[in-house]
């Protein structure tokens, strides 16, 4: 198999074109960790579930372990914070605290939760404190 | 709140309740003793004193992020024992007498007014910033 890269014009969106006459076993293991990268690898007891990053609302993590939190669900992760930081880096997700990352996408609205924190109210209801330390970050992805 | 957020809001608060002394005592005197005079070692007095006010800040260290009403239920105990701090050290250097219940109730308003002002200021400043933000997200990830 031939495999060809180009550099693409400016500005133009990076893409991936396979083109083949049938799918291989080879290409579609190639197509599912190209996937995999969209998605996080969570538990749910002994289940596997891959997690779309769009549907998180926020990351915990309590006594060294981390969660993820959907809108009604939580998932457990095997990944510690900072390297979800890190593969969710350049997307929606923030730290907000040293131990949250928050999707800025769920946020319904923000509120004073006085000493110079932030309450971050979520669409699901649930309420996630901002640290001050994190403030910076938070108002530099707003523009302010 | 964590021990190196903690060590910054005591660095910020040393100048506010330094200068919340100064009001106080300002204030204080004025009605009480117009004629009083301020001695070198009072400056160094108000320093310690404001050192020592700013100890109960470790009231609010915690190991995770406080929610509204347990930041709000510990700035009521702040208050409560930065207040006895303060009337401590004014007792101990004559500044208050205890046994004038007059001189210890205009010292500990004072107190109140000027933790209310502080505590007032900040919530209007964020307030403000609240705003923009929510402004802000609702343009970039709501529109």
């Amino acid at each position: 198999m031939k495999i060809v890269m180009e550099e693409p014009p400016e500005g133009e969106e990076e893409q991936i074109i396979i083109r083949c006459r049938r799918m291989t076993p080879e290409l579609l293991r190639a197509l599912a960790l190209l996937k995999a990268q969209d998605t996080l690898i969570a538990y749910d007891g002994n289940e596997i579930h891959r997690l779309r990053p769009d549907g998180i609302y926020y990351i915990d993590t309590v006594d060294n372990k981390t969660f993820i939190y959907l809108k009604d669900k939580v998932y457990e992760s095997k990944q510690k914070l900072y390297e979800l930081e890190n593969s969710l880096a350049n997307s929606d997700f923030l730290r907000v605290s040293k131990s949250v990352i928050l999707n800025l996408r769920k946020i319904k609205s923000l509120s004073p939760a006085l000493s110079g924190r932030f309450e971050a109210l979520l669409d699901n209801g649930e309420k996630v404190i901002i640290s001050r330390q994190y403030m910076g970050d938070l108002k530099k992805r707003l523009g302010i | 709140m964590r021990a190196e957020e903690l060590l910054k809001t005591m660095v910020q608060s040393f100048f506010i309740i330094t200068t919340g002394i100064i009001i106080s005592m300002y204030v204080f005197c004025l009605i009480f003793y117009p004629d009083a005079s301020f001695s070198l070692d009072d400056i160094g007095r108000i320093l310690l004193m404001a050192l020592a006010g700013d100890l109960p800040h470790v009231i609010f260290l915690s190991r995770r992020e406080l929610n509204k009403m347990q930041m709000l239920i510990r700035k009521i105990i702040h208050l409560i024992v930065l207040s006895a701090v303060l009337l401590y050290f004014a007792s101990l250097w004559d500044w208050v007498s205890l046994h004038s219940s007059k001189e210890v109730a205009v010292f500990l308003s004072s107190v109140l007014v000027v933790y209310v002002a502080v505590f007032l200021a900040t919530h209007y400043r964020d307030k403000k910033l609240t705003d923009k933000m929510n402004e802000r997200l609702n343009e970039h990830y709501h529109s």
